[in-house]
């Protein structure tokens, strides 16, 4: 369903990009596309130190419950393959990888794309994991950390085709919409609708307490205001009631050994914790493996404890980016 | 606008699968019971005494280190309770009151809150205090003499006593049959095969435990009394009754199992159980000592660490 806020079609028409979507081309991209539905990222492509080998068309979707970006693929196929076209046209390179769920890989051929399949387990679909296991194979023998990839999801590749051939810009985001009740729903809503907009819509009604979840139930963030606007990434929201939230605590880790059996990256998350909750972020960085991590949150969702074990390896990262940041700037 | 709607902020991820240690700690006990009620009943008020007496002080002498250090009232998770039930499976019905109560301090105060509390005691807190009374005041824990004054329809005498002294023809005496429904003197919830048993495939099958701890404890203990039989059976019983006597099923089901002093991966956890059952097995038949689980697990639990270091790379960290 498509919820239209103030009568006008969700487009804009930008008077600059009309002239310039005539010559596709990457600096163009740049400048107009970056806060399109599915949130295209043309940076890398001007990252001289790491050239683009390889472009990577996400069929998939990176968290649960979350149907963005197979949607586009079951229902518009031809809207994917447009924008494959064109995005390898104006990079310059042959072909594209497309990334499908198994039961989509029919659907998919058509797109004239190399198809690759990820089975549908969570989180087979993490960018980190793809570029590791399915790429792996694909390419030959150079090392991936060098040669750049430049992911973009199945949503983002039909804007950029739609932006070029309409010469207008698209800003229709589809979003999974999860009520409470847990049912889920598609709608189409323009980027930058306030959430309360959308929960008039489906009658839903939030009291204190509840949570409202921007993204997935692993990966998300959760907002603290129905103002909060839908984002260009914003794949799916999700209304938690209070009475379906766990309590979180800092218990210390009694080893059970959930979290590292769940682990995609094979981290030793019982001894990570112990250096995370001490804060000791550089041990955990040089011993514990704290940069393998792919972010999927799996040790946070297992976690006998009930330790935020996520938010901790999120916490020393960024503390530990932050430094390096300041030392750079220093130096 | 501005609203007063307060929502719940907090980090990904939003789910959870719901476990949590006090739930793990509920189900171990209610599995212990499949062991223990029997002892009860074997042994009438003195067994159900000791159990209480241990349980309770067990969550007391907790309660006092969370006051004194003013941590956090932790009892709540059922950690100490189970200490309590551990060390009460593995005594005599006839253990005095003070010894007890002075096991359950050496449990949890000297063997898990001394080291930062759960998740932090590198040996089994009930294994540690259990080896330490039974140092100390060893005679209380002779189960023939302590056990004299109960008459019982079947042979009144420990099994691996009777092993260790007069070799396979005594073990022979012991049909497994009465050995598995717990027709054998011994600790108040460490005779009853069947109990231990089911309570571990329960817990195994729940996840409660790891699966893997257990069965290579208890294949240790097997590969280990054959290859003895095997090279002399007159002196050395048969698989079967090493399995079914002493603190072996209690051992592999429950004490090994114990989270915090035991291996994580895959492989470290087979070998630490494999280990730990030969280890036992060792101690039994050529050892000082008249069951070995005890040592055997406080060997492996000293060893856990080196062995959880083999493991799988974790990614992007070369070959
Ligand atoms: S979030 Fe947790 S489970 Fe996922 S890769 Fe990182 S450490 Fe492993
Ligand atoms: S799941 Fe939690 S309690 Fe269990 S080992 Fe991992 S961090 Fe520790």
């Amino acid at each position: 369903m498509t919820i239209d806020v103030d009568g006008e079609s969700a487009q804009t028409v930008d008077e600059s990009f009309k002239k310039v979507c005539q010559a596709p081309s990457l600096e163009n991209a740049r400048d107009f596309l970056a806060g399109l539905p599915g949130n295209p990222e043309f940076k890398v492509f001007f990252d001289t130190e790491k050239p683009v080998k390889a472009i990577v068309v996400l069929g998939v979707d990176d968290d649960l419950l979350s149907t963005t970006n197979q949607y586009f693929v079951k229902n518009n196929i031809i809207a994917v393959k447009t924008g494959i076209d064109l995005l390898c046209k104006i990079v310059g390179i042959s072909s594209a990888i497309l990334i499908v769920p198994q039961h989509l890989e029919q659907v998919a051929k058509s797109s004239g794309a190399i198809i690759k399949t990820v089975d549908s387990e969570y989180p087979s679909a993490q960018p980190e994991l793809i570029t590791r296991h399915i790429l792996e194979t694909y390419e030959d023998g150079q090392s991936k950390s060098k040669s750049g990839i430049a992911f973009f999801s199945a949503e983002a590749v039909c804007a950029i085709g739609a932006a070029y051939n309409t010469g207008k810009l698209p800003l229709e985001k589809t979003v999974t919409f999860v009520s409470k009740d847990g049912k889920k729903r598609l709608v189409s809503v323009p980027i930058g609708t306030p959430l309360q907009d959308i929960l008039n819509e489906f009658n839903e009604t939030l009291n204190d307490g509840d949570r409202v979840i921007y993204g997935g139930p692993m990966k998300g963030i959760s907002v603290f205001s129905t103002e909060y606007p839908v984002q260009p990434d914003t794949d799916i929201i999700i209304i938690q009631d209070k009475g379906q939230i766990t309590e979180r605590n800092d218990t210390a880790c009694i080893n059970c050994g959930e979290c590292v059996r769940v682990c995609p990256a094979n981290i030793q998350i019982n001894l990570l914790i112990r250096f995370l909750e001490a804060g000791q972020y550089e041990e955990a960085a040089d011993l514990y493996d704290l940069y393998s991590c792919i972010e999927c949150g799996f040790c946070s969702y297992v976690c006998e404890s009930r330790i935020p074990i996520f938010q901790h390896i999120r916490l020393a990262k960024h503390t530990l980016d932050s430094m390096k940041a300041a030392e750079d700037t220093n130096a | 606008m501005h609203s007063t709607l307060k929502l719940t902020v907090s980090h990904a991820p939003f789910w959870h699968n719901g476990s949590s240690i006090s739930s793990k700690s509920r189900n171990i006990l209610l599995a212990s019971l499949l062991a223990v009620i029997p002892g009860c009943y074997q042994y009438g008020f003195p067994a159900v005494g000791v159990v209480t007496m241990s349980i309770a002080s067990a969550i007391l002498w907790e309660l006092l280190i969370n006051f004194i250090s003013r941590r956090p009232i932790s009892v709540g998770d059922g950690n100490a309770a189970l200490i309590g039930m551990m060390l009460a499976m593995m005594m005599p019905a006839t253990t005095p009151w003070w010894a007890v109560v002075t096991g359950t301090f050496f449990a949890v105060v000297i063997g898990k809150e001394i080291f930062g509390g759960i998740g932090a005691n590198p040996f089994n807190p009930a294994v540690l205090a259990m080896t330490i009374l039974m140092l100390s005041w060893g005679a209380l824990f002779d189960f023939n003499a302590a056990l004299l004054n109960y008459s019982f329809d079947f042979k009144a005498v420990y099994p691996l006593v009777m092993s260790k002294s007069f070799g396979a023809s005594a073990a022979g005496s012991f049909s497994l049959m009465n050995l598995l429904q717990g027709k054998q003197i011994g600790g108040i919830g460490s005779t009853c095969g069947i109990g231990l048993i089911l309570g571990g495939v329960y817990l195994m099958i729940r996840g409660h435990i790891r699966w893997e701890i257990s069965i290579s404890f208890l294949v240790g203990i097997f590969a280990a009394a054959l290859g003895f039989n095997w090279l002399n059976p007159e002196l050395y019983a048969g698989p079967g009754f090493h399995l079914l006597t002493g603190y072996t099923l209690i051992g592999a089901f429950f004490l090994a199992t114990e989270d915090s002093s035991s291996p994580v991966n895959f492989i470290p956890m087979l070998l630490y159980g494999l280990f730990g059952g030969v280890l036992t097995v060792m101690v039994r038949n050529i050892g000082a000592h008249i069951d070995g689980v005890l040592y055997a697990i406080l060997i492996i639990n000293l060893v856990n660490p080196l062995l959880d270091k083999i493991r799988p790379k974790a990614i992007g960290k070369g070959v």
